[in-house]
């Protein structure tokens, strides 16, 4: 019997399949594509695992010394050398515990996570800004809608994978440190203390990569190609920066709200509780800001997503 | 006359992939296809050709030049790249005028060399509109257009069929065969194994980055000799000929097939045609098989890369 | 005329009418117009109650203009030069044409630094006519420095050209030049330029100072605090410096461009 084999791909119209997690292959496949680039990776998170391991590392001697110094008595029963010893060896004991009184754990686990904010930017950029612009570019979002799958998951395909590296970022390592406080903290101290601090780290990492993940998802729905993606993504961030500068210093301070790297600084300070009078803009503008901005950024990459189903 | 083409020992490496290996070899010139499967190397070896590339190891000599970065050879030199990528902003008309005037070519010329060109690629209607307006067929006929527009004395043309449609490719062939025939040395890799037997006898066969095979069809098909020849005949009594067919010491076998209605047809293997060529003018002379229909069955280009490759 | 400037102008005059009706000439525009609209809506704003006039030509000239705007569209602009022929693949075209590769880079320089100068040139000259008629809280005139216009003027064009030029070359240099070109903006110019020692001079930006500031006793101490911390050059070794980064930029380039072989994907 003959056959054709058109190369046309017209958009699925049929039933979808019952099963709710129709962006799942879409999410695992472009995980597995973006895994295979290990130099990347090994550039984006090294930073970040350096850090981590180092400030666990300083976490868990800061518990141990302060710990020690606790249980024992210096002095008690020694001689002269091995006072000297022992004053010795309390002198690094009492600088690093008294460096983490001084930095207090709680504290320093916050500007951790807003400093992950930074590598968080850099990965999703990385593997986010080519997801939409390349598939249009190579005609594999035509691929993707002869298939039964609508707009909506084709998104949360896309989104999760760039989420996914931005959140590698700037949740893993916060919890890790949390988990070595709470091991190493006396009698679980931390854990019953500053519980709330891992849930606020928790939210703060999802709405930051929630928002940044947008933002490069919205780049790369505008742009032709993925170095334009990158270009859009952070000139947006020094542009905004910038011009909220200008008009925040010159026109009114509410003008500061414009710049995306100001606000979410806010809202991180809010959710992790601290209140910081040095930023200039206030939570309640930053929170609308930030609406804003994702309102606009899926309004614009819902209509872009419209224009990449084929009506063949 | 010297060679169009030397290579010595020419390799090509993208980092871990072998993209060309050890391949020795001197084209004299004339019409020459470059076959072979796909990530064979032909695209590799005729980028080294263009000097768009370095060789990893050996050397290669193009009109006597290494080819890379070599502005004395670029001016005799018409390369059609593979990849389909043109200056989508501009038309046809300017593309080709903008590269003969980089050629050297004074404006006046230029302009009159590029109406020309594409007039022979059949573009004149369209040659003022934009790139990004033409069809697959139109973009690869502006590629070959600014190949020839200088009159290279080698042309160099990387599956110069892709995208054009059957009219297309007669055109192109015909364009090719003309040159070919007025002294230009036209270097091409193609697929399609029909055009390239269509167009020249000429063959390099390359395969997983080597040379496989180098000549003319018919003496590098006689060189497999590992392979019998085949050889079908119609005749009218079939059976009787298969017998005394396969007495001979040259005929390795016989098959009787059945043809259109009754008829029979002998499809038969030979080490060495010539011979047995001759032996049955003399058979056919002597006895009445009714012998009606003689042809070598794998002769062609297609056999021969399926011996070679497979 | 010798290969090399046939080649560069005949590439030149092919790219200029491309490089004004692409997109990333439409990008560009579009970013020069943001200073003059918030140079508007100072002006607008100042009617009423008027900024110090030293702060509005410092965030609109310096910090909008000359420190994010002009980078972002050379990056925009002179990324293209080298890189777009690559990315596009139809380098092929030119590298098989008997021209020096150094014309590439060169024509198509020009043709970007064309377009770089309208645009900045306009988005400048609009600001600063703008911010010059502003007045100032109690109706006084604001008095620009004299020359100063003219410097900030430069300043944009001249930054304008050594970046974008700095940008083309690493189209010639890097595969990926956007992500270096990104890199170099943020982290190398944006981290040592306002870092105090002397590394500054490591950038373009500490040569820009120089050129706005640099040998002017009245400005200098206006603008000690934000902008000069360390002793900036005069304003003619300023210039001179800034042309030596572009010529070297672009003899880099061209030198990586006629030597360095691309590997298109078919």
């Amino acid at each position: 019997m003959a056959e054709t084999h058109l190369e046309v791909y017209r958009r699925f119209e049929g039933t979808l399949h019952e099963h709710r997690l129709r962006a799942w292959p879409i999410w695992t496949t472009g995980l597995r594509t973006a895994l295979k680039q290990r130099r990347a990776l090994l550039l984006l998170y090294l930073p970040p695992v350096i850090a981590t391991v180092i400030f666990s590392f300083v976490v868990y001697l800061g518990f141990m010394a302060s710990e020690q110094l606790e249980r024992e008595s210096p002095f008690e029963g020694l001689g002269e050398g091995d006072i000297q010893e022992r004053l010795a060896s309390g002198v690094v004991m009492g600088v690093v515990s008294g460096g983490l009184k001084m930095l207090e754990v709680t504290r320093q686990i916050i500007e951790f996570n807003k400093a992950m904010g930074f590598f968080a930017l850099l990965a999703v950029a990385w593997f986010g800004s080519g997801l939409f612009c390349e598939d249009r570019k190579a005609g594999a979002h035509q691929l993707y809608f002869a298939r039964p799958i609508t707009r909506l998951d084709y998104f949360l395909g896309k989104f999760g994978v760039a989420a996914f590296f931005g959140l590698c970022a700037m949740l893993v390592p916060p919890l890790v440190i949390c988990l070595v406080a709470s091991i190493s903290s006396p009698e679980w101290a931390f854990l019953k203390e500053e519980w709330d601090v891992i849930p606020r780290a928790i939210a703060l990492a999802f709405l930051w990569t929630t928002v940044v993940t947008l933002l490069v998802l919205l780049a790369s729905s505008l742009a032709a190609r993925r170095s334009f993606a990158l270009i859009g993504v952070f000139g947006f961030f020094m542009l905004s920066g910038a011009m909220s500068q200008a008009l925040g210093h010159l026109v009114s301070r509410r003008f500061f709200a414009l710049s995306l790297g100001d606000d979410l600084n806010t809202l991180g300070s809010q959710i992790l509780g601290r209140s910081d009078a040095g930023l200039p803009v206030s939570p309640g503008e930053a929170w609308v800001a930030v609406s804003v901005f994702v309102a606009f950024a899926l309004v614009v990459i819902a209509a872009r997503l419209r224009r990449l189903e084929v009506v063949a | 006359m010297s060679a169009v083409l030397v290579a010595e020992q020419l390799g090509r490496y993208y980092g871990q992939v072998v993209g060309l290996n050890d391949l020795t070899t001197e084209i004299a010139g004339g019409v020459v296809g470059l076959v072979g499967p796909n990530g064979a190397g032909k695209s590799t070896l005729l980028r080294l050709i263009a000097g768009e590339i370095r060789p990893s190891r050996g050397s290669v000599r193009v009109l006597g030049h290494e080819p890379f970065a070599n502005r004395e050879l670029f001016r005799v030199l018409g390369f059609c790249p593979q990849q389909d990528a043109l200056y989508e902003d501009m038309t046809g008309f300017d593309i080709v005028r903008l590269l003969l005037r980089l050629g050297g070519f004074a404006p006046a010329e230029a302009k009159a060399r590029a109406e020309r060109a594409l007039e022979r690629l059949s573009l004149t209607a369209r040659m003022h509109d934009k790139v990004r307006t033409y069809s697959k067929g139109m973009r690869q006929r502006v590629r070959i257009a600014q190949a020839i527009a200088h009159d290279p004395r080698l042309l160099v043309l990387d599956e110069p069929m892709t995208g054009l449609d059957p009219l297309g490719r007669r055109e192109v062939l015909e364009l090719l065969r003309e040159l070919g025939s007025s002294g230009t040395h036209v270097l091409f890799s193609s697929h399609i194994l029909y055009e390239v037997e269509h167009l020249t006898a000429e063959i390099v066969l390359i395969h997983r980055g080597r040379l496989l095979a180098k000549g003319a069809l018919p003496e590098v098909r006689a060189l497999l000799s590992k392979h019998p020849r085949r050889v079908e005949l119609s005749a009218r009594r079939p059976r009787e000929l298969a017998r005394a067919l396969i007495e001979w010491p040259e005929v390795v076998s016989v098959r009787v097939q059945p043809g259109a209605g009754a008829e029979e047809h002998l499809a038969l293997e030979t080490r060495d045609v010539g011979a047995f060529y001759r032996r049955l003018t003399g058979l056919a002379a002597r006895e009445r098989f009714g012998i009606s229909s003689l042809c070598s069955a794998d002769a062609s280009l297609e056999a021969v890369f399926d011996y070679l490759v497979t | 005329m010798s290969t090399f400037w046939s080649a560069t102008l005949i590439l030149f005059q092919a790219h200029l009418k491309r490089t004004f009706f692409s997109k990333r000439a439409l990008i560009s525009a579009g970013l020069c117009c943001l200073p003059v609209a918030a140079s508007l809506l100072i002006a607008t704003i100042s009617r009423f109650e008027g900024p110090p006039p030293l702060e509005v030509v410092l965030h609109m000239g310096w910090f909008l203009h000359v420190q994010t705007i002009v980078p972002l569209v050379a990056l925009i602009v002179g990324s293209a030069v080298v890189a777009e022929e690559i990315e596009d693949r139809t380098i092929t075209f030119l590298f098989t044409r008997p021209i020096p590769r150094a014309a590439i880079l060169v024509g198509r320089y020009l043709a970007a630094l064309v377009l770089l100068v309208v645009v900045l040139g306009a988005s400048s000259a609009l600001v600063i006519r703008i911010l010059s008629g502003l007045h100032g809280a109690e109706g006084q005139e604001i008095v620009m420095p004299a020359g100063f216009q003219l410097r900030l003027f430069a300043c944009v064009l001249l930054g304008g050209a050594v970046y974008s030029a700095v940008f083309a070359a690493l189209g010639a240099l890097v595969k990926r030049p956007v992500l270096v070109g990104i890199g170099y903006c943020f982290v190398f110019e944006g981290l040592l330029a306002n870092l105090p020692g002397q590394n500054q001079k490591l950038t373009v930006l500490y040569y820009l100072k120089s050129l706005l500031l640099g040998g002017n006793a009245e400005l200098l101490p206006m603008f000690s605090e934000t902008l000069a911390p360390l002793e900036l050059a005069t304003p003619a070794a300023a210039v001179r410096t800034l042309v030596l980064i572009l010529v070297a930029a672009l003899a880099i380039g061209a030198r990586r461009l006629a030597s360095r072989e691309y590997v298109l994907a078919a």
